[in-house]
C-alpha cells in the first residue's frame, strides 16, 4: 500500500532547498538540534518538529503558527547536527517563504523600518544624549547625516526586502527600546 | 609589538545606547597598539532577524556597504559586537568566495558609487585583544589587578557560531575570553550551560519579551550557581540583554541584579581610566562591584 502524506509535501521541501535550507534531507531525526536549543522548552518553536514537518510538507502547521520567528539564531543546532542538515539555514529558508506569504512578526518590521529610517537598528536621539552625558565623540555613523541613510535607502529600495518587511515611507519609530539587533 | 590600525566597526547598539562602551574600547585599544579609526557613514550591519531572515541579497548588500567603506580606509575591520561580527564576517567570506553573488551586489552599490572589492579580513575584538596583542600584554598594561574577583564569562552565540565561517573559536571549548578576563588578575569561574544564547537574538527579545525573560532567567540561574561578583560579555547585545534583563526579573519581584560588564570596561577600570566615561550606564547597578574591587566612588 502506498502512503501519501501530503499532496503539498515536495513543493514546501524543495521550496526550502531553494531558500537556503539545502540540506534538509539529510535530516534523520536524531534530535541533537533540540537538545541543545534555548528556546525549545518555553516556546512553541521545536526545531527537531519542524525540520520533519518540512520533511512532511506541512507547510500551514508551520508557516502559521508564527514558532519559526521565534528562533533565536544562535546556531547552536547548525553546529551540533551530525549529519550538517543545517537546522537554522531551514529556519531561516522558511523565514524566507513565510515573508513571501505576507506572515511577518511585526518585530522584524519595526527593526526594519528603523534601518531604512534612521540607519541603525535602534533610535538614535536618545543615542546622542546618552554620548553627550559620557563625552563620547559626535556621532558620525549613518544614522548622523541623511546623504548616508539616503545611500541605505537605495539600496534597499532595489531589493525585495523593501516590500517583504513591510517598510513604509511614512513611519515613526514606536519607542527607543530595542527589540532585536543580530 | 608594533601599532597596528583597524577600522572600528561600532554597529548601532555600543553606539547609540551604551556609548561609555565605545569609550572604553577607543581608550583601551591603543595603549596595547591597536590604533581604531572610524569607518565614517557605517550603517547596521544588518542583522539576521530582519534581512537575512527575508532575501539573503538584501542583508549582503548592506554589509558590503560597510565594509567596502572600510576597504576605502585599506585596513581590517573589528566588530565590536557579535551579531556585527558574525554578519559582516559571513558577507565577507561569501562575497569574496563567490562571483555571481559579487556581482549582484556591485550592480547595487554602483548606484550609490560604492564598490565591494573583496580586500580587507573582519576581526572581532576579542581575537584582536587575545590573537593579535595577547594575555601577557594586556597583563603588563594592566595597573589594578582583580585579585579574588570571580567572574562569568558568556561568550555568546555569534563570536562561536557557526564554526565553519567564523573560525574565531573552539565552537564547544572557547578559551580566549577566559583567559582575557584571567589576564585582568580574575578567576574565570565554571557555570553550567555556559555556551547556551542569552535569549536576545533573532528578533525573540521583541517579538517574545516572556519567552525572552525566561530564557535568560535559566541562564541566569546556572550562573548564579558559581556565585560569581559579575557577568563579563563581549557582545554589547548580550551585555543588554543581562542588564535589562535583570531589571525586567527584578521588576517581576526575581532577586537578580549580578553586575554585568563588556570585557574593556574591566580593561580600561584596570588601566586606570575614568569610570563616568567608560563604565557608567547600566540598568543593573556594578558601582558595588567598582568599589568593591578599585576602590572608586
Amino acid at each position: 500500500m502506498k502512503i501519501v502524506l501530503n499532496e503539498t509535501n515536495e513543493e514546501l521541501v524543495n521550496k526550502v532547498i531553494q531558500y537556503g535550507g539545502e540540506n534538509i534531507y539529510k535530516c534523520f531525526q536524531c534530535g541533537m538540534c533540540a537538545s541543545g536549543c534555548p528556546v525549545a522548552g518555553d516556546t512553541d518553536h521545536k526545531i527537531k518538529r519542524t525540520m520533519h514537518q518540512v520533511l512532511l510538507g506541512l507547510d500551514e502547521q508551520i508557516l502559521d503558527k508564527k514558532a519559526i520567528w521565534l528562533c533565536t539564531t544562535c546556531f547552536m543546532c547548525l553546529e551540533r547536527c551530525p549529519q550538517n542538515a543545517g537546522p537554522t539555514e531551514v529556519i531561516f529558508a522558511l523565514r524566507r517563504i513565510s515573508a513571501e506569504k505576507g506572515i511577518i512578526p511585526d518585530a522584524q518590521i519595526e527593526v526594519a523600518n528603523n534601518i531604512y529610517h534612521l540607519g541603525h537598528a535602534v533610535t538614535v536621539e536618545k543615542g546622542i544624549k546618552l554620548r553627550d552625558k559620557v563625552g563620547a565623540p559626535t556621532l558620525n555613523t549613518a544614522g548622523s547625516d541623511k546623504k548616508y541613510i539616503d545611500e541605505i535607502q537605495k539600496i534597499i529600495n532595489t531589493t525585495k526586502s523593501f516590500k517583504l518587511l513591510k517598510i513604509k515611507k511614512d513611519w515613526k519609530p514606536k519607542g527607543d527600546e530595542v527589540i532585536a539587533c543580530d | 609589538m608594533p601599532a597596528t590600525d583597524y577600522a572600528l566597526y561600532t554597529g548601532c547598539i555600543i553606539p547609540l545606547r551604551y556609548p561609555d562602551i565605545e569609550n572604553s574600547i577607543r581608550e583601551t585599544m591603543p595603549l596595547l597598539g591597536a590604533n581604531v579609526f572610524d569607518i565614517v557613514g557605517a550603517g547596521c550591519c544588518p542583522p539576521g532577524g530582519a534581512f537575512w531572515s527575508v532575501d539573503e541579497i538584501s542583508g549582503l548588500v548592506q554589509s558590503a556597504r560597510n565594509l567596502s567603506i572600510a576597504e576605502l580606509m585599506n585596513k581590517d575591520l573589528m566588530a565590536v559586537c557579535n551579531g556585527c561580527f558574525c554578519y559582516l564576517k559571513n558577507s565577507n567570506l561569501l562575497l569574496k568566495d563567490n562571483q555571481e553573488k559579487r556581482e549582484k551586489v556591485n550592480t547595487i552599490l554602483n548606484q550609490i558609487g560604492r564598490k565591494y572589492h573583496g580586500t580587507i579580513s573582519v576581526y572581532h575584538l576579542v581575537e584582536i585583544l587575545h590573537d593579535k596583542i595577547g594575555v601577557e600584554k594586556i597583563k603588563e598594561s594592566t595597573k589594578i589587578k582583580l585579585d579574588g574577583a570571580k567572574a562569568a564569562v558568556h561568550y555568546g552565540c555569534h563570536l562561536l557560531r557557526p564554526s565553519d565561517h567564523l573560525m574565531a573559536e573552539n565552537p564547544e571549548k572557547p578559551h580566549k575570553l577566559d583567559a582575557l578576563v584571567e589576564a585582568l588578575g580574575m578567576e574565570s569561574v565554571y557555570y553550567p550551560k555556559k555556551l547556551s544564547c542569552c535569549g536576545a537574538g533573532g528578533g525573540m527579545r521583541g517579538n517574545n519579551p516572556n519567552a525572552t525573560l525566561k530564557i535568560l532567567e535559566k541562564k541566569l540561574m546556572n550562573i548564579k550557581y558559581s556565585e560569581p561578583d559579575c557577568i563579563v560579555t563581549c557582545c554589547p547585545f548580550c551585555f543588554l540583554q543581562f542588564d535589562l534583563g535583570q531589571k525586567g526579573l527584578r521588576d517581576k519581584g526575581e532577586d537578580f541584579c549580578i553586575p554585568v560588564f563588556y570585557y574593556n570596561q574591566l580593561l580600561g577600570l584596570s588601566m586606570g581610566l575614568p569610570k563616568k566615561r567608560i563604565a557608567s550606564i547600566s540598568e543593573t547597578p556594578r558601582d558595588g562591584f567598582i568599589k568593591k574591587f578599585y576602590g572608586v566612588d
